[in-house]
């Protein structure tokens, strides 16, 4: 297969696997279900594999594309279908596909009893192939296209549940919030796109939509571009990526979004649809480099984030909720990353959060099947022994997240940390200190989670069993990769220490891709060898030992001296309310936004009470009465059709009356089918000729 | 960056400004109770006075032509006529209005402050030069005229003629556009004029053209009311409160025609076109003619024959098109000045029938001249006038759009002149029907209330005259007139 062939296979697999599990999953039973539906998405993965070793490991190491074919064609202004692949897209596409296959592996085990197996198939297939979309689309309509889809795919799937008996209504809010949530960011991220498009197209005359092409443009022009306006550009663009990716002000619909399946949270709202917002900044770093007050809202917007949504997760309960806020914590720090120019180590850190997220994910779905739909860590306790496979995975990536090393978590989150650090932006050593705080923070929520739920005694009441194989491969698979996945960047000082080679193979491979990166950049300082080596030494141990002092806490108040926690809440009851109830973020919204739109537009109904009132309420009025009414009509129709034929064939005014039925339907229909036989006649009479050959070929003439 | 467009654009539209904001103002207004309703009724007779008085003044001036908008607006004398004309139109249907309005529950001021806002959107038809303002514009004044229709909320049959007219609207607007994008995207450009030059330069077979026409000429025809996109008409003329109709009956119609000519002229150009594109308007015009006419035969209710009457005319009008040139285009505005007169004074007799004695159809008419012989003579004015009679204005509208489709005699304008005359040969028997009703047969008793408003005999009486003073008096300049206005 060419590299062609097999870039459009990669996106159209998956959605071949959608469109079979939907039109046809309800006849063909479980098995074949789910073997098309984790094949597709298994042998994307392969081809994805296949792609990376035979263009990337090997060989030239330059981007791939397959052949363009036309979309939009209207003059000047053309959109091409094109797959692009460059070194950024083919690190996503190993994650989306691989980290993806485990996921659906995984949910063949966990939604085995649901009642719509095959449609909870067919759209996370449709979300693999809309996200693979959104990365792998060198235009940024396509972008878009994918950006929009894996919304639809994301609502499609919170709202999964939306008949269950107790949590149905609220499960199908929470689908309607996050939809509603990112409409607002899409807004910022459209506007953002048209401001862009237009600018390029009436300063340069370069109307394009391609991102190598709008990179071309902004590379060649540098110094003629109008900063302040594409500073607003990229504010605009980062607006998009709070919605999708969940930032203040926008990440409200995330732990909302729990209510999906697990598996679902896992390969959505933690391992991929959430960072294309980091995609995407770090797919426009070359515009955002050139901005350095957009970089500076960037960097700041996420560690503020990543701290705020790290104290909520202290306060948590619900398992999946700490992981949430978690995921937007963690998230926070992948902008924290960007902000600071350092889009290798955002995307670093994206990689290893989709392993040990995902793995924590899906430890928590083994937890919650195998305790039968428990959720609240109260209820939970001592499943260690119970669970032992799902506690040894799922240990292992809190220690990853926590930042310990050599697990993957700490490479990724140091490597941010030095950056941040070592940044020559202002807020540079601002968010290495907030950075710094969040990671004690989650090195300690982290291991509340863990003891809460695997030590002590079991304090549910539910038969505790292990997850069946499928499940725990999973599982396992994604442990290990929570394990090892940091070692292809483990930082270049330390490695020419230990071993003398250069280590970050990571960053030297997304050099390629993303050129402005922290050493060379205007952004950072041309520190000398010798300190910048030291220095990161002293940084690393100052973060382990963070990671170190946050874990301790939580073993100290959680295992040793457990009534502590609850001493602490009830001395600072506010404090602890407001943090507990997600500090009223969710409330203050509803005061400040939906509430007063509703009172305003109770306002708004009253004052148009002597404008629109009439149309209102004949809608209002008919919608009533209208079905009623159409049936009075076709009666009449039909006995003056019949009555018409008897008695009024007097006149042929008498025969065209009884078209007007009142039968709007056959009035549009006569309009539609008149229209067609006026063209078919006028085309008859101008083509006459062919016309003619053709009844003769047919042996009517 | 240039922003004196703006300024023009805004300088050259003071009426529409003044529409604006005299709208804004009236719904403003009505909100305090204790100012009467006949005060916010001269407001907005005012704010069409304003206006019209303004474009008087720009049309009598005004030559040349000038784009206002970046390409979205023609302001030409072709719109200035029509923006007249719009204006007159909705001034004489505010008029006869108030009478039956004011006794209304609900729904008072949404009729003005919706006439007015229609108005807006029909001046803005006759301006678009480009599909976006196009569709918008037609869209504007659809959703204003769906809501006029159903404004008698506790009236089944006015509410479905409102939702009859929005689920056909909606449909003919979506086919509409589908047409349009075709050309749009072999073009580039929404503007009509560019995008009929680039097609001029562009080899395209007949099937394009003919898909394109047909789907974009069901968004235009079905405004102008032409077969086979007239279906709605007669349900919702007869459902929607009357002066609604007297309005939509005229003024949405011939906005329509507005929109088709600048169409026409942009897209295919008044020379030689690659394609054929008059062969449409004669199926519809013919179609139009016939169908109208014949079923106009055999109704009773007064309205729906108007609503048939109407699409016969709207054939009548749709003939230009077989010749497209100045002269024709002049006779179409001609044609709906004299439309306009004696349509509204046609409906506001049907007003007065069913407001003050309770007459709705032909048959209770029977002997109504003994009762009121004035409305009788008006009424058989409008209706000699609409079949084309001498000596009645309507004669010489009919008898220019006819001389001018005739022009290049070939055998398909024969044919459609000929069908012209037969069917107004025919449409004789209805219109005469009514007048023979009223005159020659023995009727009940008209018992009548209160006395007949003079806001209605008075604006009756007038068009009644003008029906006949144009015939009588020189025409010659008004004709003249509307062929310089033309494109």
């Amino acid at each position: 297969m060419g590299t062609n062939n097999m870039l459009f296979a990669v996106i159209l697999l998956p959605f071949a696997g959608f469109l079979f599990n939907l039109l046809a999953g309800s006849f063909v039973g479980k098995k074949l279900v789910s073997l098309v539906g984790c094949g597709v998405v298994i042998i994307s993965f392969i081809l994805s594999a296949q792609i990376f070793m035979s263009s990337f490991l090997q060989g030239a190491s330059t981007a791939v594309q397959s052949n363009s074919i036309r979309w939009i064609d209207v003059l000047d202004f053309n959109v091409d279908i094109t797959l692009y692949v460059d070194h950024l897209t083919i690190v996503m596409m190993l994650v989306v596909t691989g980290v993806g296959s485990l996921i659906h592996i995984y949910s063949v085990g966990y939604m085995h009893d649901d009642k719509r197996f095959n449609r909870y198939f067919s759209y996370i297939n449709l979300f693999t192939s809309f996200m693979l979309l959104l990365i792998m689309g060198k235009s940024l309509l396509l972008m878009f296209v994918g950006w929009e889809g894996v919304g639809l795919c994301s609502y499609l799937l919170i709202g999964f549940w939306f008949d269950d008996k107790e949590k149905g209504i609220s499960n199908s809010l929470a689908g309607m919030k996050a939809f509603i949530v990112n409409r607002v960011g899409d807004l910022s991220f459209t506007i953002g796109l048209m401001i862009l498009f237009t600018y390029l197209g009436e300063k340069f005359n370069v109307w394009t939509l391609d991102i190598l092409k709008i990179k071309d443009v902004v590379a060649t022009n540098e110094t003629a571009l109008n900063i302040p306006l594409l500073t607003a550009v990229c504010i605009l663009l980062f607006g998009g990526a709070c919605g999708k990716s969940a930032q203040i002000p926008l990440y409200v619909w995330l732990p909302d979004a729990m209510a999906g399946p697990t598996p679902v949270s896992a390969l959505i709202h933690a391992a991929t649809m959430v960072t294309a917002g980091v995609y995407m900044v770090a797919r426009f770093n070359f515009i955002f480099a050139l901005c350095p007050t957009a970089l500076a809202v960037v960097a700041l917007v996420g560690a503020t984030t990543a701290l705020f949504a790290a104290t909520i997760g202290m306060t948590q309960f619900d398992i999946k909720k700490v992981l949430a806020y978690s995921t937007v914590s963690q998230l926070g720090y992948m902008f924290l990353a960007c902000g600071v120019g350092a889009f290798i180590a955002a995307i670093f850190h994206l990689v290893t959060h989709a392993f040990f997220k995902a793995c924590l994910f899906l430890g928590s779905g083994s937890v919650i099947h195998g305790t039968g739909g428990e959720q609240d860590i109260r209820h939970m306790g001592g499943l260690r022994k119970k669970m032992p496979i799902t506690f040894i995975t799922f240990a292992i990536a809190t220690i990853a997240i926590a930042g310990i090393p050599p697990l993957a978590g700490f490479f990724s989150k140091d490597e941010i940390l030095w950056k941040a650090f070592s940044s020559n932006l202002a807020v540079g050593k601002l968010v290495w200190i907030i950075g710094l705080i969040t990671a004690f923070i989650t090195a300690f929520y982290m291991f509340r989670l863990l003891f809460l739920t695997f030590f002590g005694d079991y304090r549910g009441h539910h038969h505790v069993h292990e997850s069946p194989f499928t499940m725990v491969f999973a599982l396992i698979v994604l442990a290990t990769l929570s394990v090892i996945g940091g070692w292809v960047g483990i930082p270049d000082a330390l490695g020419e220490k230990v071993i003398h080679t250069q280590t970050n193979k990571f960053e030297h491979f997304l050099d390629k891709s993303i050129p402005h990166e922290a050493k060379s950049g205007p952004l950072h300082k041309e520190n000398s060898h010798e300190h910048h080596s030291s220095a990161e030494f002293i940084l690393m141990g100052v973060s382990i030992l963070v990671a170190l002092s946050g874990i301790f806490l939580a073993y100290y108040l959680y295992m040793k001296k457990k009534e502590i926690p609850a001493k602490i809440a009830s001395s600072f009851p506010e404090l602890y309310n407001t943090i507990y109830n997600k500090y009223f973020v969710d409330e203050a919204y509803s005061s400040a936004i939906v509430q007063p739109l509703i009172a305003s537009s109770v306002q708004t109904c009253r004052f148009d009470n002597t404008a629109v009132d009439g149309s209102v309420n004949t809608i209002a009025y008919s919608t009533g009465n209208s079905s009623k009414y159409v049936g009075v009509f076709d009666n009449n129709a039909v006995d003056a059709a019949v009555n018409g034929v008897a008695n009024e064939v007097y006149s042929t005014g008498g025969q065209l009356r009884l078209l007007q039925s009142g039968n709007i339907k056959m009035y549009l229909s006569i309009a539609v089918v008149s229209s067609i036989l006026i063209m078919a006649v006028l085309w008859s009479i101008l083509e006459w000729k062919q016309v003619k050959d053709f009844l003769v070929s047919l042996g009517l003439l | 960056m240039d922003y004196n467009w703006i300024e023009t654009g805004l300088q050259l539209s003071r009426p529409e400004l003044l529409i604006i904001g005299g709208t804004v103002a009236v719904i403003m207004l009505s909100i305090f109770k204790q100012l009467s309703r006949t005060f916010l009724f001269l407001c907005s007779c005012a704010i069409l006075i304003g206006a019209g008085y303004i474009t008087l003044l720009d049309i009598q001036s005004y030559t040349g032509q000038t784009i206002l908008f970046k390409g979205a607006i023609g302001y030409d004398k072709f719109s200035l006529f029509f923006k007249m004309l719009f204006i007159a139109i909705a001034f004489i249907t505010m008029l006869f209005s108030y009478p039956v309005i004011k006794n209304w529950t609900s729904g008072f001021v949404e009729f003005l402050s919706l006439l007015l806002c229609c108005t807006l959107g029909m001046i803005y038809m006759a301006s678009s030069r480009t599909f976006l303002m196009m569709f918008l514009n037609l869209e504007f004044v659809s959703i204003t005229s769906y809501i006029m229709a159903g404004l008698l909320r506790h009236n089944k049959k006015s509410i479905e003629a409102s939702l009859k007219y929005i689920i056909y609207g909606a449909g003919s607007s979506g086919i509409m556009l589908f047409g349009m994008s075709f050309l749009y995207a072999i073009t580039g450009s929404i503007d009509v004029y560019t995008v009929g030059n680039t097609l001029r330069h562009l080899d395209l077979p007949n099937s394009f053209y003919l898909i394109t026409s047909i789907l974009i000429l069901a968004g235009f025809a079905y405004k102008m009311a032409i077969v086979p996109f007239h279906m709605w008409c007669p349900d919702v003329y007869e459902g929607a409160p009357t002066p609604v109709t007297a309005f939509f009956s005229t003024g949405p119609k011939i906005a329509g025609f507005a929109m088709m000519i600048r169409f026409v002229d942009g897209v295919f150009g008044k020379g030689s076109s690659p394609f054929e594109w008059q062969l449409i308007f004669i199926i519809v015009s013919v179609l139009s003619m016939l169908i109208g006419n014949l079923t106009a035969l055999q109704q009773n209710n007064l309205k729906r024959l108007m609503a048939y009457s109407g699409i016969a005319h709207a054939g009548y009008m749709a003939l230009i098109f077989l010749t497209f040139t100045q002269d024709s285009i002049g006779s179409l505005l001609f044609y709906s000045v004299i439309y306009s007169i004696m349509n509204l004074g046609a409906f506001i007799t049907i007003i007065i029938l069913e407001k003050y004695y309770n007459i709705d159809n032909i048959q209770s008419s029977a002997g109504f001249a003994y009762t009121n012989p004035f409305l009788a003579i008006c009424l058989s004015i409008f209706m000699f006038s609409l079949v084309g009679l001498p000596p009645f204005a309507g004669f010489f509208s009919k008898l220019l759009v006819f001389m001018s489709v005739i022009k290049p005699l070939n055998y398909l304008t024969l044919f459609a002149i000929l069908v012209a005359v037969i069917t107004t040969v025919i449409s004789l028997f209805y219109y005469v029907k009514i007048i023979g009703a009223m005159f020659l047969k023995q009727g009940g008793n008209f018992t009548i209330t209160e006395r007949v408003s003079l806001i209605l005999n008075a604006p009756m009486a007038i068009l009644a005259l003008a029906t006949v003073a144009i015939f009588i008096t020189d025409w010659d300049w008004l004709f003249e007139f509307c062929k310089s206005c033309s494109l």
